[in-house]
Order: C-alpha cells, then structure tokens, then sequence
C-alpha cells in the first residue's frame, strides 16, 4: 500500500500533463504549419489613423489566411520615450515598428533591431510607391535603406484661427517682427496669443529648432546638436533672445502641460494660435469641428543666416525587425500600408503619405495638400534637435529652451547651464 | 532538536535563497558590473572603470534630484506620516462610529496611480483648476498660480497628491496601533484631568513610537521608489525642479540608452537608500524604543 500511495500522485501529475499537452494541441491554430502572427507597433497618430491600421490588418488576414496582425498602439509620448525600447527588448518584439528617419532609426540599426529592406522596395511589392526623395534620411550611411517611407511630417507651423485674424485685421506675418506685432494685437485684444503643451519639451524644443537654424544657419545648428560646436556662443544667445520674444505671449501653463491638452486649447478656441507640426490635421478631423482655422510658415527673420523659406520637417516610416522570423509576410502587410489604397485612408485621415500620388481620389483637405506641398518645396528641410544621433544634447537644447519660454532664465543663463552639462559628461 | 540529517535545514531554506538570489543578488551584482562599463543595450559592451560613478558626481541634474527626492521626503513625512497620524488621532478620540471617514481616507490608496495624477492635473490646472477657481472666486486672484508649471510650486504641488493618497495608509497602520493602547491608561490620563489633545500627545503617541518609526522608515525608503506620480504630473519638470532619482534614471536609460551610467546612478542610488535605511534602524535600536511594550 505504501508504495501505490507513491504511485498516485505521479499518476495525478502525469495525467494532468497529458491533458495540458492535449488542450494545447487542440488550441486554434496551432496546428496549421501556416499559421504566422506578425506584431506592428506604434504610438498613436489619432483615432481615425488607428482605426485605419485596424482595416488594413482586416484586409491583410482576409488576404493570406492564416496569418494574424498584431497592431499594437501606444500612447504616443510613451512609445517615443520608454515603450519601443521596452517592446524591441521584450520576448514578443514587434515585426514592424513606426520610427522617425535619421538618427533614431540608425540607432536601431546599430543596435541589430532594423532590417535592411533596399531589395524588397525595389521589388515587385512596392513597384511603383516611392520617389527617389521618398527615402530621404531612410539609410544608414549608404548601407541600404531601413524603412518603408509613410509619413511626412512637418514638424513646425503656426496654426491660427481665421476668425481671430480677421476680426483683429491681421494679415499672415511675413516676417518675425510682423509676427510679434500680431501676437501683441491678439494679447490687447485678450485673447492668449500662443497656447503650446511644452511638458516633455520637445514641442518648444521644435519651435527652437527651428528658430535657430533659421538665425544661425542650418550647419552651424547641426554643429551644436551634435556638440562639435559650444551651444552657448553669442550667436545661438542671438537666437535664443528670438525665443524669449515669445515668452509674454505663451500660456503662463506652458511647462506644465502636455502637447495634446495644448492643442484641445486651439481647437476649443481658448488661444489664437498653436504652434505645432502637420499631425494637428489628423487631430482636426474629429475634435476641431467648427474652428475655421489654417497655417503659415514660422516668419522670416530678417538678421537670419540660415535659409528663411526652411521647413522643419521629419519623414516616418516602418521599420522591420531584423530579428524577425517573418519579414517577408511583415513586408507584405506594409505593403498594403504603402498601397494605393492606404495612401488613401492615410491622406483622408489628414496625414502627409511619402507615397506616390498622395492625394489622388481623396477628397483631401486643401491644408492636407498644401502641408504636403511645403514639405516638398521647401528652401531647406531641417530637422528638430532629436533627430540628431545625440539625444542627450537634444534634451539640454530642449531644456533651455524651455527655461527661456518659461521665463526662469535669461538665454545666456539657459545655454550656459546647457553647456555645462555638455562639459561634464 | 536536531534534524536527523545534516544537511536538512539547507534543503528547506534553499528554495527561499533561491528565489532571494535571482530576484535581488543576481540583479544587484549584474547592475554593479554594468556600472563599470558603457553599453546602450545592444551595442559592444566597453570597460570604462570609475568614469560612471565620476561622471554622477559632476552631473548636477542627478544631484539636483538628490535634493528634490530629501525635498519630497521631507513634505511627506509632514503631509503622509504627520496628517496620517493626526487623521488617526481624530477617529479615535471621537466616540462615535468612525467607519465612514476611516474609508474615506483610505480610498485613495486604493485608486490607480495614473488615474490619480490625471485628476490632480485638473485640480491643478492654472484656468479650470479647481484650486485657482476656488481662489479667484473668493477673491484671491493674486494667489493663483500654475502649480505645476511653476518651479517654486511643482513639488510642493506633487507632495500634496502623494499625501492625499498616502496619509489614509499611514492613518490605517496609526489606527491599529492605537487600537492596541490599554483603555486603563487613557482612562487613568482623563481622571488625572488631561485633555483629549494631552491625552494623544501624551499618551497615545509615545505608546505607539515603534509604529511612528516605522513608519518614517517605510515614507523615507518609499521616497526613493517614488515615480509614477512624477512621470506623469510634470515628467521632471519643470526645469528639473520635479526631477527625483527614477524620473531621471528612466531619461537616462531609456531616452538616452545610456544603460552603463544608468547603472551606476541606481548603484549609487542603492547604497544611498540602504545607509539611510541602516542609520534609521540604527537609531531605533539606539533610541531603546524598541523595548517599549504596551
């Protein structure tokens, strides 16, 4: 009896592990040697993006049965700063995943996780997509292309509303003085000028960006993003003095509030102008319902260096991973991204789609076209500081930027302290 | 009793060490070693020696959130261990039935993170705001600000929340202690003629020192594993005046991928927090309170 009453529970064991290994046999889909599940990851553009990937991967499913899409969507601020880094680094990284071309994109390639796609785009799956210029900032030192182009973003532009302009009489600013003016007519007529949601600074870290190539030129911005040169020279304080200008006419909440609380403030007409990139569109689509309002380009600055027809801008695409054990099916739903079709939805859902013929059988909104426009007419496309391979040195820029906005330091205070910390890392 | 084989106690506590040694020995060691060396989590790992630790010394973010995580502590042994202990003061001294208020107080312990510091960002906010409404309509327009976006007011503003949450925790650990006080010697203080304050400060307090103890040794220590609140209230900001150790710890490893000085900063931090941690229990047992008993 002893030793039955041993025998028992290994019997116990070995019939649960036996009706374990069955019920995971007969799990859906495991037995089908097709079977293929593919993870897209990305921060979220919108709801009417989001529900438009959710189409695609309905399409791609109906398509190749079998195979299953993943489209995992992040919060936006969270997928740029700790959640990609998280998913890349997790047992079930995503097959594909949104990135900004440049210096981001070639950190993943440098870290293993981005596949060189050169062939595939030249292939019969995206026959006939892209332009040359699509691939724009998309490689890695001439060692082949890394993204399957999507978006182009312009990243700075003065959103206003028309109404506000109209009944003030003020004419779009042509010049950085000009735009002063208008900005001290709106704060007399008490209205809040400027409403920007600078809590993770990038967004004054963009408007900077952009103010500073326009006053210092585009190499000599280069040379301080990426630290060749010293950021607190007299020429980016000269800049800088450009950003401080700004300071009585933002919202006093500008370091305390986030980027999409600060547009819901445009679009509910709390502020007269947003300054912001072309994913405003998407956002209008759904929340600016009645606001009458349009863009310009950030005003020229007459004692500038840089080119003052400059766009800052970025393009976005799709990287695949290079640890992936299904590129060619993870290639084949972005090529539906990048298809015709989805040019489509992207362009009606207010994007800028880098693919050929953007807008063609859309009913686009004309601002839609025009964004696109300037994107591709620009005198000089300059990216934003965190496109540079030094991100750390984006943050200081960004950071000072935002003290000076924020009017707790003096620009030479900010770039002085920016500096500092440049020295003693 | 002896065990009848050696080298039984060892097989029973081997589990337990196990578990311990993959979730904090293992951990630990592998972050030290990391500390010595540059690495952005996928490229070649190189050998840089002190530079780290050298590097966190002349980085005044990082010391600047030393200050601001003694700065947060300090408010919160106010706002969670002082206000907690208070609370609890009051429901025991009433004689009427206090469950209401005891769960009302503990609720937002029990809310999410995430859904508190959303909330408190419009209490905040510098137009609808709750509290700059509440001012502007009483006539102390002057008084308004934007609590959050303001580098004077940001962590004061963040303390607050982290005492509204925490002071209903510390009140419940409070209410149990003083549950345990012996009704004689309450009683025996109100014949004597002292009043309910006296009687707390007096006698119910120093009756209940070991929990206060521990109670600064839970809020000290948790002042360090503080994050969420931060992240999402004001992400550091603004102008590092929110900046605490983990906020800047995750910009370090996560944004710049600095995984190499982002070990060092948590060793430093490690051994910070565990020498804080060894003086205060330290002082308890100096102190003797230990061997109070009641």
């Amino acid at each position: 009896m002893r030793n039955v009453a041993h025998v028992r529970p290994l019997l116990a064991s070995a019939t649960a592990l036996v009706v374990v290994a069955g019920l995971a046999a007969c799990a859906p889909g495991s037995d089908d040697p097709n079977a293929v599940t593919i993870r897209v990851a990305m921060g979220s553009s919108g709801d009417a993006v989001d529900n438009n990937f959710e189409v695609l991967k309905e399409q791609y499913e109906d398509r190749y049965p079998g195979r299953t899409v993943e489209i995992v969507i992040q919060e936006d601020d969270v997928y740029q700063t700790t959640g990609l880094a998280t998913l890349l680094s997790s047992r079930e990284a995503p097959d594909a995943y949104f990135e900004w071309s440049g210096a981001r994109m070639a950190g993943h390639v440098a870290d293993g996780d981005g596949a060189d796609i050169s062939e595939a785009l030249a292939g019969p799956l995206f026959e006939g997509r892209f332009d040359e210029g699509a691939f724009n900032n998309m490689d890695v030192d001439g060692s082949g292309i890394y993204m399957v182009p999507w978006t182009g973003d312009v990243t700075n532009v003065v959103w206003y509303d028309v109404d506000v302009f109209d009944e003030l009489g003020i004419d779009v600013p042509e010049t950085w003085d000009d735009y002063l003016a208008a900005n001290k007519k709106m704060l007399s007529a008490g209205y809040v000028p400027l409403v920007e949601g600078n809590k993770d600074q990038w967004p004054v870290g963009s408007i900077a960006s952009h103010i500073v190539s326009r006053m210092i030129g585009e190499d000599a911005y280069a040379a301080v993003i990426n630290g060749e040169t010293p950021m607190n020279s007299p020429e980016m304080v000269g800049a800088f003095e450009k950003i401080a200008e700004l300071a009585p006419y933002v919202n006093p909440s500008i370091n305390a509030l986030a980027d999409d609380e600060a547009m819901t403030q445009f679009f509910l007409q709390r502020a007269a102008t947003h300054q912001i990139g072309s994913w405003l569109m998407a956002d209008a689509v759904e929340n600016a319902d009645g606001l009458n309002f349009s863009y310009f380009n950030l005003p020229a600055f007459e004692d500038g260096k840089g080119a003052q027809d400059s766009v800052l801008g970025v393009s976005t695409g799709f990287m695949v991973n290079a640890k992936s054990d299904h590129i060619d099916e993870t290639l084949e739903f972005l090529a539906l991204v990048a298809s015709s079709e989805g040019t489509k939805m992207w362009a009606e859902s207010g994007l800028v789609p880098l693919a050929n013929d953007p807008f063609e059988g859309v009913d686009a909104d004309e601002r839609t076209v025009a964004l696109a426009e300037l994107l591709t007419n620009a005198g000089e496309l300059v990216v934003p500081a965190d496109n540079y391979a030094d991100l750390e040195i984006a943050e200081l820029f960004y950071g000072a930027a935002a003290s000076v906005i924020g009017g707790t330091a003096s620009p030479q205070e900010a770039l002085d302290t920016a500096q500092a910390r440049i020295d003693a890392r | 009793m002896r065990p009848t084989r050696a080298w039984s106690p060892y097989l029973l506590v081997a589990p337990a060490i196990l578990i311990f040694a993959f979730v904090v020995l293992v951990p630990v060691v592998a972050n030290t070693a990391l500390s010595f060396a540059s690495w952005s989590g996928t490229d070649t790992l190189r050998f840089v020696g002190f530079d780290n630790f050298l590097r966190a010394f002349r980085d005044d973010i990082y010391l600047r959130a030393y200050g601001n995580t003694f700065g947060y502590i300090a408010l919160t042994l106010v706002l969670e261990v002082l206000v907690g202990l208070l609370l609890a003061g009051l429901v025991t001294m009433s004689n009427r039935r206090t469950a209401f208020y005891r769960v009302a107080f503990f609720v937002p312990v029990t809310l999410p993170m995430i859904a508190i510091a959303v909330l408190w960002g419009f209490v905040y906010s510098d137009d609808i705001g709750l509290i700059n409404s509440g001012l502007r309509a009483v006539g102390l327009d002057g008084l308004a600000r934007v609590w959050l976006g303001d580098p004077a007011t940001a962590l004061i503003a963040v303390s607050v929340v982290s005492g509204w949450i925490y002071a209903g925790f510390y009140m419940a650990i409070f209410y149990a202690a003083l549950q345990r006080i012996p009704q004689n010697l309450v009683e025996a203080a109100r014949l004597d003629g002292a009043s309910q304050l006296r009687i707390f400060f007096s006698v119910k307090v120093p009756m209940i020192r070991p929990m206060i103890e521990v109670a600064v040794l839970l809020c000290v220590t948790g002042g360090f594993q503080s994050f969420d609140l931060f992240y999402v209230m004001t992400n550091g900001g603004p102008d590092h005046a929110t900046e605490i150790i983990t906020t800047y710890l995750v910009q370090v490893v996560f944004v710049y991928r600095d995984l190499g000085y982002g070990a060092a900063l948590s060793t430093i931090m490690t051994i910070v927090v565990v020498a804080l941690g060894l003086f205060l229990v330290k002082m308890r047992a100096k102190d003797g309170s230990e061997r109070i008993e009641y």
